[in-house]
């Protein structure tokens, strides 16, 4: 019953939030605090008790912890709750930057307070039980859970206070896109579905079921095709872009959206988990395709992040541009590639969302995203373009950091498979230097163009960033110890589908 | 014709029916009085509901050659009475400030139910036509009750004209099949349709066509749908939700009976029809929605869409019958507690004069009412499915539906038009949250009349089913399963 109250607390701590906001003012954020904090240590506690060793499986559904109850028996659909390795490293991460996100929030949110944190508790709840359902209903129902509320913090708590017309066609162009993916989704899981019944008589949504099913070549390729576009809009890839620039520009400024959008790196994960494995012996064949994707991605999100005014803008160009190379590197057959996969969501969703921070920070006291009116504060701020500094290094890959671990795994792993992808997404580190230090350089360091007096941040800010900054260096130093966690199921996963993929040639031979 | 005593106890939610509409009436002759006949005619439609029960032993039966009682047909009676019954409690507080008589109103809601359950179990021509004019002829008063206000006259005239010539199509088209079959019964046109020769056959499928094309226009579906806008924004807001629930979900069982029948369900031009109407439905409602600045116009136009979801329903009634059965209830009943929340929150801010229908007085509602709001949102969220709410659900059941048959054509229009559908609603439910400019809002609430709770109470239990149903939808899909 553990796994179930890392659903059912955030949900209800939501309407009582909501609720409570009646009563006092101020209560609502405690109460999405506390109930989080709770929740973490219920996680905590199934992280403990349930014993993650490190050891090769020879098949791959292996749940440490699971929770099933029926629910919808009609189509065999069950509440079905599971965690391995990688489930929780992506939980953790949801409840670091949850936590972060609420305290970035604590005292910026001053309208309305019981409506936003009764929003966040739900996008968490949703991104949680995305990282934890095992059954695929359940996942596309969390899946849409998220984006209603994800809507309303778009739309309600937008940067520009006095006219929501920005912010709603953004929050609309979010929703479309995010809607457009999740009926291809759930079209392409009803007709997997309905062929493993077909084939079967088995009327079912489980996982573990469904992964071994063998349906005809053609449904296999649209499943895939159907996921796969579901999946890279939601991360987004270069075709489907369009919701990602309007979602960072028109959010809040004190960056709670953009830290749950960093947080919405549930896309790497459901491909690792779904794509991956539901149909490995197509996934060969498409692999080019995706990988020339990604490639234009990276490329394409960085180019256009080096031409951006706007910070918002810029930093969402450059997630593209990693995005880019997280799609190559899943679709490279190589298990290095697959870690440094873990590692580079973990490192690129802290320093993306350090830098949503830095931008709302700056926003807070200027008034300003345009790149161009800013200039030379460094001499105007205290502390912030030290930190901007370190994560705009960091966020090209800096030594000592997460992500140049995560890009030193990924582009090491698909050299092994495909070492021109690889040498081309190697050019792209180079693009990503040229933004991050043109961002910084004209930010903080030139003649400055405003003038004022110079100002000290607060001390809450700068305790979160020193926890991102402490966080991100811990991934670039011992990276080993998350590796260590993810080994099982990521090495199962890719010897899953290696052989699956074995025993087709088997049976052709 | 002699009717034994087991066709009589199928007949028995009718017969209390038609009792409680002549008690009604002998009383308003008797003595004019709103809270009697009030609660008399709320006492008849709850009885009737729960005579519902004991029908279940005996069905299916057919009722001497006109009607013919399934499980399916008492679950849709059903649906039926409770959007009536909701009607009156909605109807009552909006009549207490009308000037004129008032009695008459649930005479003729009463009257109109008779008529739409008629409707739902008819299996023969002639008294499948008699319902439906049962059905129409009270509405026409309804609409036109309050015939002061704006729209409200040119609304009933629109409604009155147009519908009688879809019934002139419908008898044009039972006389061409009279010509041939000879017999009016529905399974002996099926019977018929199966042996005659091709030139006979031509002639009785054109006198089908005729009588889909009635149906179609009832239904308002593109191409019939033209007149659906105008008589949604010139009806008081709590008639609407009786208006749009019963005659469409009595109608629609009535298309699924006759769509049941194998000679019919194979014909190609047929199908051909249908997946068009029902093609342009999708993509037209929700195009139209979108342009929509009065709620009750974009109720109209949404509905034109949900019809056209349902319509695939019927491509492949031939396939799976049961789970088409399944779907169509769920989709109603989704459809039904959509209509009395949303023209409920609707007729709450309104009095006997007028509606406040336009989209941008409603602006900022969440802030003065928030729990009123929230069920607008679960509303329409449910219109546009999405989880956690029953919308989703019947979404879910239609798009498997379309999977489990390789409609993709079908498909690609249904995702096309859900998410168009979606920019139209969300439309709406951002409206209620922004900050409003005028407090005109908030000025119309009377909240001190005990009745007024009773809609409110009815408003909150809708929206709850919703919310309940769309997690949980076990109780329904039992609820099914019991009636097989």
């Amino acid at each position: 019953m553990l796994l179930s109250l890392l659903i059912i607390i955030p949900f209800f701590s939501g309407f009582i939030s909501f609720f409570s906001f009646k009563f006092n003012k101020y209560i609502s954020r405690y109460i999405a605090l506390i109930s989080l904090i709770l929740t973490f240590l219920v996680f905590i506690k199934i992280w403990i008790c349930v014993d993650f060793k490190i050891y090769q499986l020879d098949h791959y559904p292996h749940w440490n912890y699971e929770l099933i109850l029926p629910w919808i028996p009609r189509f065999g659909i069950e509440f079905h709750l599971a965690v391995d390795s990688f489930s929780i490293i992506m939980l953790f991460l949801t409840f670091f930057l949850g936590i972060i996100a609420i305290l970035c929030s604590w005292n910026e949110i001053k309208k309305n307070q019981g409506f936003f944190y009764f929003n966040v508790m739900l996008v968490l709840t949703g991104v949680i039980g995305i990282f934890i359902a095992c059954d695929l209903f359940l996942f596309f129902f969390f899946w849409e859970i998220i984006l209603v509320p994800m809507y309303f913090l778009i739309s309600l708590w937008g940067n520009n206070k006095k006219d929501k017309k920005n912010s709603i066609h953004a929050a609309n162009k979010f929703f479309i896109y995010a809607q457009i993916s999740g009926l291809i989704m759930l079209m392409s899981i009803l007709l997997l579905v309905f062929s493993y019944y077909q084939k079967t008589h088995i009327l079912t949504f489980n996982y573990n079921l469904l992964i071994f099913s063998s349906v005809n070549l053609y449904i296999q390729y649209l499943v895939m095709f159907g996921l796969f576009v579901a999946f890279i809009i939601k991360m987004p890839i270069v075709p489907f872009h369009g919701w990602l620039l309007n979602f960072h520009c028109e959010s809040s400024y004190c960056g709670t959206v953009d830290i749950i959008g960093a947080l919405l790196k549930i896309a790497p994960y459901a491909m690792l988990r779904y794509s991956m494995t539901i149909f490995p012996n197509t996934i060969q064949k498409f692999a080019p395709i995706a990988m020339v994707l990604g490639l234009f991605s990276i490329f394409y999100g960085a180019l256009l992040a080096f031409s951006q005014t706007n910070i918002k803008r810029l930093i969402a160009y450059a997630s593209i541009s990693h995005m880019g190379l997280i799609l190559v590197a899943i679709y490279s057959n190589s298990e290095i590639a697959f870690q440094g996969v873990v590692i580079q969501i973990l490192s690129n969703s802290i320093s993306t969302a350090a830098l949503c921070i830095i931008s709302g920070q700056i926003y807070k006291y200027f008034k300003t995203h345009n790149i161009l009116e800013m200039g030379g504060f460094w001499s105007n701020i205290y502390w912030i373009p030290a930190f901007s500094l370190f994560f705009a290094l960091a966020n090209l890959g800096l030594p000592g950091t997460g992500n140049f671990i995560g890009e030193f795994l990924i582009l090491f792993g698909i050299f092994k498979t495909y070492s021109i992808v690889s040498i081309f997404a190697v050019i792209s580190i180079l693009f990503s230097s040229i933004y991050s230090l043109y961002m910084i350089q004209r930010i903080y360091y030139g003649p400055v163009k405003k003038n004022c007096s110079t100002l000290f941040p607060n001390i809450k800010e700068i305790l979160i960033l020193i926890i991102l900054v402490l966080s991100l260096i811990f991934l670039g130093l011992m990276p080993q110890k998350i590796l260590n966690i993810s080994q099982d199921t990521i090495s199962s996963i890719y010897y899953f589908q290696k052989e699956f993929i074995n025993s087709i040639l088997k049976i052709r031979l | 014709m002699i009717i034994n005593l087991k066709e009589l106890t199928a007949l028995f939610p009718l017969l209390i029916l038609i009792a409680s509409v002549v008690i009604v009436m002998l009383y308003i002759a008797y003595k004019r009085n709103h809270f009697i006949i009030f609660l008399l005619s709320i006492f008849g439609l709850i009885i009737t509901l729960f005579s519902l029960c004991f029908l279940f032993s005996n069905v299916p039966i057919d009722v001497t050659s006109l009607f013919h009682i399934t499980k399916y047909s008492i679950l849709y009676i059903s649906i039926i009475l409770i959007s009536s019954i909701a009607t009156c409690i909605f109807s009552y507080r909006w009549l207490l400030n009308y000037p004129f008589n008032k009695e008459e109103f649930y005479l003729l809601l009463l009257l109109s139910t008779l008529g739409s359950i008629c409707l739902t179990i008819s299996s023969h021509m002639s008294s499948m036509f008699i319902s439906i004019e049962l059905m129409s002829l009270p509405i026409f008063g309804l609409i036109g009750y309050s015939n002061y206000v704006k729209y409200s006259l040119e609304a009933s005239f629109k409604y009155l004209i147009l519908s009688s010539i879809s019934s002139a199509f419908l008898l044009l088209g039972i006389a061409w099949i009279y010509a041939i079959s000879g017999n009016l019964s529905i399974s002996y046109i099926n019977h018929v349709l199966l042996f005659a020769s091709s030139n006979e056959k031509l002639v009785l499928l054109f006198g089908i066509l005729m009588v889909l094309v009635s149906f179609l226009f009832k239904l308002s579906l593109v191409p019939f749908h033209l007149w659906t806008s105008d008589i949604y924004q010139g009806t008081p807001s709590s008639i609407l939700s009786f208006f749009s629930v019963s005659g469409k979900v009595a109608l629609f069982s009535v298309l699924l009976n006759i769509f049941s029948y194998k000679s019919i369900i194979n014909n190609e031009i047929l199908y051909f029809i249908i997946s068009l109407v029902s093609i342009f439905s999708i993509l037209f409602g929700n195009l139209m929605a979108i342009f929509q600045s009065n709620i009750k116009r974009f109720f109209g136009y949404s509905s034109i869409s949900h019809l056209g979801y349902l319509l695939i329903i019927l491509l492949v009634l031939k396939n799976s019958y049961v789970f088409s059965l399944e779907t169509t209830f769920i989709y109603l009943f989704n459809y039904l507690f959509i209509n009395i929340a949303y023209f409920g929150v609707i007729h709450f801010f309104s009095n006997s004069s007028n509606d406040i229908d336009t989209i941008s007085s409603y602006k900022g509602l969440f802030w003065s009412q928030p729990l009123l709001s929230s069920i607008f949102t679960i509303v329409l969220l449910s219109l546009a499915g999405i989880p956690m709410t029953l919308g989703f659900i019947g979404k879910f059941y239609i798009l498997s539906i379309i999977i489990k048959h390789h409609l993709w054509l079908i498909g690609f229009i249904f995702i096309f038009g859900t998410i168009l559908g979606i920019y139209g609603y969300f439309r709406l439910i951002i409206n209620l949250y922004l900050k409003s400019s005028d407090k005109l809002l908030n000025s119309q609430i009377i909240s001190n009349i005990c009745i007024s709770n009773l809609s409110k109470i009815l408003i909150l239990f809708s929206g709850i089913i919703l919310l309940i149903l769309g997690l949980y939808p076990n109780p329904l899909i039992y609820l099914i399963k019991l009636t097989e």
